[in-house]
């Protein structure tokens, strides 16, 4: 945009924070989302650290909207509700790079689409494991963990139990962080 | 790998020549909040704000190619948004205020103080689609003249008398308002 100080243009901007604030539906980012896929004109590329990207967006996104006084009350209110790690075990690997990639949008949907009393705050896939101390002490590793807010240990659950992973074979484990 | 922090610029580049997702996601994210709210304060229509937005988009990174950066990429985006709204519409009568032409603007109104938001808001969709348009693009947004009147299709001194316009007949609603709440 132009100089905001040409005397032709007074009152420039002047009603923006007299008005409610606006946020755009959730549900509208999976439509555009599913029109440009469609149309070819845009791919998540296999070799990124799949889930994450997308979380440190909407998380970054979200702490400037608080830190600059742009996030509403209510989503100010979620961002102090208490906070649960879901922790992805087992589930079936995809065969290709292409579905191993379509998983990965398909999750970070699901995250990014988590509204009203829950919001999604960060996720990863985790790799490897590196090293198990004392050797051979874990059962079975973690595969991957989505850290939310929620109002309830009701909604953490209600949650979890629509996170994609269940239905590649994998299990979510819901737990509190911190007391 | 695409940030956050990376600028418009740097985004569009990706978008263009990897169809890079991230990229866009992080675009989507900046912009979005912005143009729905600006679709839904000119379209004072949730389902068609939205179906506006998502045109829009389309279009957006359909034509990516073509921006020049000549203007803010929020600038481009929201002439597209203009656009969708307008063929949304179809109802030809709703461009007659803003393609309405030459008449001498009549001096700028102030408006009341202390308004409340949701007083104002309700104001704002009360108005004429072309008064709400100006209104939107220049007193909520921060466009100016020489902006609208490109997004618009019209002359600089036809968005000036706009407003002008637009600002009294909001100056009347808010005003009358007040006097029915305070006699």
């Amino acid at each position: 945009m132009t100089d905001r100080h040409n005397d032709q243009d007074e009152g420039r901007g002047a009603l923006r924070e007299q008005l409610p604030r606006i946020d755009a539906p959730t549900s509208l980012h999976g439509r555009v989302h599913a029109a440009l896929r469609q149309r070819g004109l845009i791919r998540y590329r296999r070799s990124t650290s799949t889930w994450g990207l997308l979380a440190a967006g909407a998380v970054l996104c979200f702490a400037a909207g608080l830190f600059t006084g742009r996030v509403s009350s209510r989503q100010a209110a979620v961002a102090v509700a208490p906070r649960y790690a879901l922790l992805l075990y087992g589930g079936s690997e995809g065969d290709t790079d292409a579905a191993r990639a379509a998983r990965a949008e398909e999750y970070h949907r699901w995250a990014l689409s988590l509204s009203g009393d829950a919001r999604f705050v960060s996720g990863e896939e985790l790799g490897r494991v590196v090293d198990e101390l004392p050797a051979r002490s874990l059962r079975e590793p973690v595969a991957g963990f989505f850290l939310i807010h929620a109002s309830s240990d009701e909604l953490a659950t209600r949650i979890a139990r629509g996170c994609p992973h269940l239905k590649y074979g994998g299990r979510v484990v819901v737990q509190t962080i911190g007391s | 790998m695409t940030s956050v922090g990376d600028g418009d610029a740097e985004l569009i580049a990706r978008l263009v020549r990897r169809h890079d997702a991230h990229a866009f996601d992080v675009l989507y994210r900046r912009h979005t909040d912005a143009l729905y709210a600006s679709a839904l304060r000119i379209a004072a229509d949730p389902d068609l704000a939205a179906d506006a937005v998502h045109d829009a988009w389309v279009r957006a990174v359909e034509n990516l190619g073509r921006f020049e950066g000549r203007s803010a990429f929020r600038t481009w985006l929201t002439g597209i948004l203009i656009n969708c709204i307008r063929a949304r519409w179809r109802d030809e009568r709703d461009l007659v205020s803003i393609d309405a032409i030459g008449e001498a603007a009549p001096a700028p109104a102030r408006l009341p103080m202390d308004v409340d938001p949701m007083d104002l808001h309700a104001a704002i969709v009360a108005l004429p689609p072309g008064y709400r348009c100006v209104v939107v693009l220049h007193d909520v947004e921060g466009f100016s003249h020489e902006e609208i009147a490109t997004m618009l299709g019209i002359v600089p001194g036809t968005s000036k008398s706009q407003l002008a316009r637009a600002r009294n007949k909001l100056r009347e609603a808010l005003t009358s308002d007040m006097r029915r709440i305070i006699p």
